[in-house]
């Protein structure tokens, strides 16, 4: 294993030891978020810094009170349930960018029984092709600018937004050269790590993550992977955030098979594009997360978001697709259908998977090596 | 055997149904036969957008409520267009309204409210939504996709209480963009002036809708909800039109008078219930048997006092109608003082806006408000599978409106998917609770 890459998956194991060593090191305050979507250069310039809420990928009966189980996406179920649990409870603010309902439903619940000094809402466009978008989140983000400035009790400057600006792009440009590593035959960065890395950027402080990233790729040239890489697989869906999954799929089938890319918002959608430096800091944000490549809630009137999967494709040189959802994932359902059509129309092998909030490794397996089987010819 | 009791108020039928019944089966067959009519036929979804298309002269419009309550209604029908979908690839635990309006288009049937079953399923020459939900858009994207209509989506991103300038301006930008499209699409004139026109006639339909609704806060209440959501179709097809504010303005003076006179909906009301989300369409037995048996009578919901109405709350937490930009004297002189005027107008509680997941604080205090202002007794909730953006926020009016002091249950069910819904565990779970709150079985005898 990759030295460097121990850091990482620490980071994503130990994420509430890291926070409260964060806040105890900095005295600034910890934002909890809800999606990929929030302008997090704006907390960060705040000396707020905003950590993403994952679940606990335990059974929980914590939320049943709150929201019915057999409605209620998965993931934002086992977020929940790590919030009334308490395994947060070191935050000192709530936010979330508007995105799905079962996203939003979480969060209002989440306020409304666990208290928070802070929280917000930032309602960031769904229709990120919409006329005047860039605008309405331009002046959105301005109201949060002010909202965390009352609550902190200083002001936001330009240079504070250049510099997090600046922060945060250096983190994107990182990734990516790391993430360049796995379109090699023989990826020396399995799935498994670059979920760790992207889970852990969205953890921790971007300068410690991007000192990481940069000693990982000091070692990444050199290091020769000691594991056979297998069917290439593209993981495309909802967001992920249990690595066990990915370990499973290289690790624990009778086939060998190597996550190379992935179109989800704990992968390379959350760091693609970078933020274009301009004079209205507000207005170069806005234009950062209205083009990023798109969720599939926010992916209309034009379907955007396919023709960049089957870019990512034939980059990342994927031989198979995981189209993944989290059960009651109700965006990633919507688009699965049609995303089918397209890769069968393109004679791409896929199947598809429903994560629960626990990991049933022995349905996965069955279903994933049937598939890997089917291709046995290429691999 | 049931004990026989007196009638408790008078009652009589609602004079003005069989007109109501007759319009709404024609705002069906117009819409189905527009092409035929020479018509435009556009198919919208609620929210703002029904009467953004009356700037054409000759447009049939069908709203995206009355058609899942049409096709939703019938059991069978219901079930052919979910198969259809889920043949499709569509999940069984996908949104069950989205998979009913794409089963009919992919079953190529549409059913008309007199039962029959056109062989062809209409196909609207341009599509409008409103993503209150974000799944409002996808909806369409694929309706759009498959059919080869040509689609407009509008993203709403929050709604009162907080609708600020910034939110106007969004919405109003987006329409602008869409008349414009409209007309390349259509290659139609947008008639300004008949614009303004169904702007001020929207304005007139949601406030009589709203003083109609005020009335129902009488005891005993003028109408029961299985009423008065019969009654809500041209409010979500065609409000811009004289022809609407015509028929209520006849609804609201029958009721009045039925107010002034004790008639009542249900002669044996004993126990006012309300409830949450869009009813189980294919189940409205319910309502009856809670009405027949119990004298219990659902009096409304947030679903069907806001879904053609504009509301707020006033300091007291009271649920009020908002002064129409006409009772405020607004200067509607062009097309974007018009939109800019119902943007305004509809971003307050209006259609399914508490719904949306930015206004969820809202809705609560919304559901609070009804409670109080209609006199309820009891909560008995529908949590709607068929809708995850109703259903969603479920528990939380039932555990708000608890926290509040009225008793709340829930049935779990769907507007769109009649496999939802156990009738006869579901009719258990009322008798248990009506028994809990002390509601014994009221059958009367004749008034």
């Amino acid at each position: 294993m990759l030295k460097a890459m121990e850091k990482f998956s620490k980071w994503s194991e130990n994420r509430h030891e890291y926070a409260r060593d964060w806040q105890k090191r900095t005295g600034g305050k910890l934002v909890g978020y809800f999606c990929s979507y929030l302008p997090e250069e704006i907390y960060y310039a705040a000396n707020v810094l905003p950590i993403r809420i994952f679940g606990g990928h335990e059974s929980t009966g914590l939320t049943e009170p709150y929201v019915l189980s057999n409605i209620s996406c998965s993931f934002c179920r086992d977020c929940l349930g790590q919030g009334l649990k308490g395994a947060y409870s070191y935050l000192n603010g709530l936010t979330m960018a508007q995105t799905c309902i079962h996203t939003g439903s979480i969060y209002w619940i989440w306020k409304n029984h666990v208290p928070m000094e802070w929280s917000r809402f930032v309602s960031i466009p769904l229709g990120t092709q919409s006329v005047g978008r860039f605008e309405f989140l331009k002046k959105e983000m301005v109201k949060l600018k002010t909202s965390l400035e009352e609550w902190v009790g200083r002001s936001v400057t330009d240079e504070d937004l250049d510099k997090a600006i600046e922060v945060y792009n250096l983190n994107r440009k990182l990734c990516r050269q790391v993430y360049e590593y796995r379109k090699l035959p023989d990826p020396p960065i399995t799935g498994e790590d670059a979920l760790n890395i992207v889970m852990s950027s969205q953890l921790v402080d971007k300068k410690e993550h991007n000192e990481a990233l940069k000693q990982l790729l000091e070692e990444l040239p050199s290091y020769k992977p000691q594991r056979e890489t297998g069917a290439r697989i593209a993981l495309i869906g909802s967001v992920l955030d249990d690595p066990r999954f990915m370990r499973m799929v290289e690790a624990e089938l009778n086939m060998p098979a190597t996550f190379v890319t992935e179109d989800t918002c704990t992968g390379l959608r959350y760091f693609f594009n970078d933020v274009t430096p301009q004079k209205d800091r507000f207005m170069a944000l806005s234009i950062r997360y209205n083009h990023r490549p798109p969720c599939p809630i926010k992916d209309w009137p034009s379907r955007r978001r396919f023709p960049y999967i089957m870019n990512l494709l034939k980059q990342y040189n994927a031989q198979m697709v995981i189209l993944m959802n989290q059960k009651w994932c109700h965006p990633h359902i919507y688009d699965n259908v049609p995303l089918s059509k397209k890769l069968r129309e393109q004679g791409i092998t896929f199947a598809n998977v429903e994560l629960e909030v626990t990991l049933n490794k022995g349905q996965y397996k069955t279903n994933l090596e049937a598939t890997l089987e089917t291709m046995v010819d290429f691999v | 055997m049931t004990e026989k009791k007196k009638a408790l108020y008078p009652t009589e039928p609602l004079k003005i149904w069989d007109d109501a019944k007759k319009l709404r089966t024609r705002i069906f067959n117009e819409y189905a036969s527009a092409h035929a009519d020479g018509k435009l036929r556009v198919f919208s979804s609620t929210s703002i957008s029904p009467s953004l298309a009356c700037g054409f002269k000759d447009v049939q419009i069908m709203g995206l409520e009355p058609l899942l309550a049409q096709l939703g209604a019938t059991q069978d029908f219901a079930l052919r267009c979910l198969g259809a979908s889920e043949n499709y690839g569509y999940s069984r635990d996908m949104c069950a309204m989205s998979k009913l309006v794409w089963g009919s288009a992919l079953w190529d049937k549409f059913n008309l409210p007199d039962g029959t079953i056109l062989e062809k399923w209409p196909k609207p020459d341009l599509m409008i939504c409103t993503g209150l939900s974000g799944c409002h858009n996808k909806i369409m994207q694929f309706l759009g996709e498959y059919t080869e209509t040509p689609f407009y989506l509008i993203d709403s991103p929050r709604f009162y209480p907080y609708n600020d300038d910034d939110t106007i301006d969004f919405l109003t930008l987006q329409v602008l963009d869409l008349i414009e499209w409209m007309e390349k699409t259509t290659k139609k004139k947008f008639d300004d002036e008949l614009f303004i026109q169904g702007v001020y006639n929207q304005f007139r339909n949601f406030r009589l809708w709203t003083k109609i609704m005020l009335l129902n806060q009488t005891i005993p209440a003028p109408l029961d909800e299985k009423t008065i959501l019969a009654l809500i179709t041209p409010n979500v097809t065609r409000p811009h039109t004289q022809e609407v504010v015509d028929f209520y303005t006849r609804v609201l003076e029958e009721v009045q008078d039925r107010v002034h006179r004790g008639i009542a909906a249900a002669a044996n009301e004993q126990f006012r219930v309300i409830s949450d989300a869009i009813p189980p369409w294919s189940y409205l037995s319910i309502w009856r048997y809670l009405e027949k048996e119990y004298g219990a009578v659902y009096v409304g919901s947030p679903y069907s006092i806001l879904v053609i109405g504009s509301w707020m709350l006033d300091k007291e937490g009271n649920l009020v109608p908002v002064p129409t930009p006409e009772e405020q004297n607004w200067k509607i002189t062009n097309r974007e003082e018009a939109i800019k005027a119902l943007m305004w107008y509809k971003s307050f509680f209006a259609t399914e806006t508490s719904y949306t997941i930015a206004s969820v604080e809202g809705h609560h205090e919304c559901m609070k408000a009804i409670a109080k202002g209609w006199k309820a007794n009891a909560a008995i909730l529908h949590c709607n599978r068929g809708c995850p953006m109703m259903g969603l926020g479920g528990v939380e009016s039932r555990n708000v409106l608890q926290a509040a002091g009225l008793p709340s249950m829930i049935i779990e069910g769907s507007s769109s998917d009649p496999r939802d819904l156990n009738l006869v565990r579901t009719k258990e779970e009322i008798d248990i609770f009506l028994d809990f709150v002390g509601v014994k079985k009221a059958t009367p005898t004749k008034a």
